[in-house]
């Protein structure tokens, strides 16, 4: 579905992608894992069309980055992105009138689910609210790739499983979920995949349960001990 | 792009609604000095209603530069450019918002210039005679007042397509800082030196755009000569806007 072959991005002093290749598959959940600074999210805006690699190739279905992909994958960004004036049901009409995927009722349900107004001001929320407000816009599509860049930051820990319920309960066989986390604990139970990048590079990727068989520990065990030294 | 330009109607709504309650809060002014017949109150009232008249042109160019510009440096860019819309749409709902807000604007100056007019000459009435001078000078030239009227119709349309081009030259530059400059340290510092360098080489180029007339002696004349302007301040309209969109679809950088 997603191919990236040799993905490079460079900045003026740093390289925040210097060597990713990785293919995303429909009906799995993917963890994008790393310290700060390794290329998660770098990663995740030249999927989202946010950013142009420096070198490399990514394809969707076969197609480069670009009107066809924004369609059909969502994204979610650690910050908030909001327009100032926006509402959270301002924020699902802007959904509404560009996302042919988005479905407004379960917006409106997801809404309800994590506790939040339609008419509440995104930009006068506590960051939580706001990370469930981008959550559940973001859950509303029925995109065929969801990437959620860091989904638990600012959740408190009571909602948290609820966070992540939501996140599975999404999951279908047709659709790939990727989530990048520090909170590997919390990711281990439900991600298929997991993909291990320091220094914008993938040092180890694979099915979650193979890694596990391959080498005798847990995925918290695997993080602990590549990104030990960093 | 239509439906992209209500949403930066709607993000700039705050900065027109400032804009139209100073306008008509000297209208309000203005009424009340004419209607008193109060001389140097009028007068004060005028002049401020004509810089507001001017400011708001100053105010638009701002509104539809500095959209853009936060469009690119922050988040809320991601919003924009994670829609599934080309590059052109967004570059061009901007424009389309601007010129919504423009026209606004026009319309209503206009309107109030005209019920101020009437006001005006009641309160000084030696105006008039300056009219009455005018409108002998234009048939002295053999020219009517509808075609004098019509000439600055035309001109004012050259006006707004240089304001455009203006801004397209604008787009291109913040464009430029945020795409193939963006590895550059001074890359705000550069995009203002392009702005102003590239305005001055387009200005200093219509100066040697041809006339179609050696001398202009009737109305339908001059508006005629004016065609080469048009042409010319078009060109570079939607040559800076496409050079923005490409330079956007392959080099963007949030």
């Amino acid at each position: 579905m997603l191919k990236c072959e040799h993905l490079v991005k460079k900045y003026i002093n740093t390289t925040a992608i210097a060597d990713i290749s990785t293919e995303i598959e429909p009906g799995k959940i993917y963890a994008l894992l790393g310290p700060n600074g390794s290329g998660k999210t770098t990663f995740m805006k030249i999927v989202a069309g946010l950013i142009k690699p420096t070198e490399g190739k990514i394809t969707f279905e076969d197609q480069p980055i670009g009107i066809y992909s924004k369609a059909h994958i969502a994204y979610m960004p650690t910050e908030s992105y909001f327009y100032s004036y926006m509402t959270c049901k301002d924020a699902g009409n802007y959904y509404r009138d560009f996302f042919a995927d988005f479905d407004e009722n379960k917006y409106y349900y997801l809404l309800k689910e994590m506790d939040l107004e339609p008419n509440q001001k995104i930009s006068k929320m506590s960051s939580g609210m706001v990370a469930k407000a981008k959550l559940a816009i973001t859950l509303a599509r029925d995109s065929r790739i969801i990437m959620l860049d860091e989904p638990l930051n600012g959740i408190d820990i009571i909602a948290r499983e609820k966070v992540i319920n939501t996140v599975v309960n999404n999951a279908t066989r047709e659709k790939s979920i990727i989530m990048s986390s520090h909170l590997v604990d919390e990711l281990e139970k439900i991600i298929d995949y997991a993909i291990f990048i320091r220094k914008g590079v993938v040092v180890t990727q694979g099915d979650a349960e193979s890694l596990r068989e391959e080498r005798g520990m847990s995925i918290v065990d695997m993080y602990k001990e590549i990104y030990a030294n960093d | 792009m239509l439906r992209l330009t209500k949403y930066e109607l709607r993000k700039n709504i705050m900065g027109t609604v400032i804009l139209f309650g100073i306008i008509i809060g000297l209208e309000i002014y203005f009424v009340i000095s004419a209607l008193l017949e109060n001389r140097d109150h009028t007068a004060m009232a005028t002049a401020f209603l004509v810089i507001a008249a001017c400011v708001s042109y100053f105010c638009l160019f701002f509104f539809g530069v500095s959209s853009y510009s936060k469009e690119l440096r922050s988040k809320t860019g991601y919003l924009t450019f994670m829609t599934p819309i080309s590059s052109f749409s967004v570059i061009g709902s901007k424009l389309l918002s601007i010129f919504i807000t423009g026209v606004f604007f026009v319309i209503l100056l206009s309107v109030l210039a005209c019920i101020d007019m009437a006001m005006f000459e009641n309160v000084f009435p030696e105006t008039q005679l300056f009219t009455d001078f005018l409108d002998g000078l234009f048939n002295m030239a053999g020219y009517s007042p509808e075609e004098f009227w019509l000439t600055v119709l035309v001109n004012v349309a050259i006006i707004l397509i240089s304001f455009y081009a203006v801004i397209a030259l604008a787009y291109m530059s913040i464009t430029l800082s945020s795409t193939i400059f963006q590895n550059k340290k001074y890359k705000g510092v550069i995009s203002v030196i392009i702005f102003i360098l590239l305005t001055l080489l387009v200005s200093k180029i219509s100066e040697f755009l041809p006339d179609i007339y050696e001398n202009v002696t009737r109305m339908g004349e001059a508006m005629l000569q004016i065609v080469p302007q048009l042409i010319y301040w078009l060109a570079i309209t939607i040559g800076a806007l496409f050079l923005s969109g490409k330079f956007l679809d392959k080099k963007v950088s949030l």
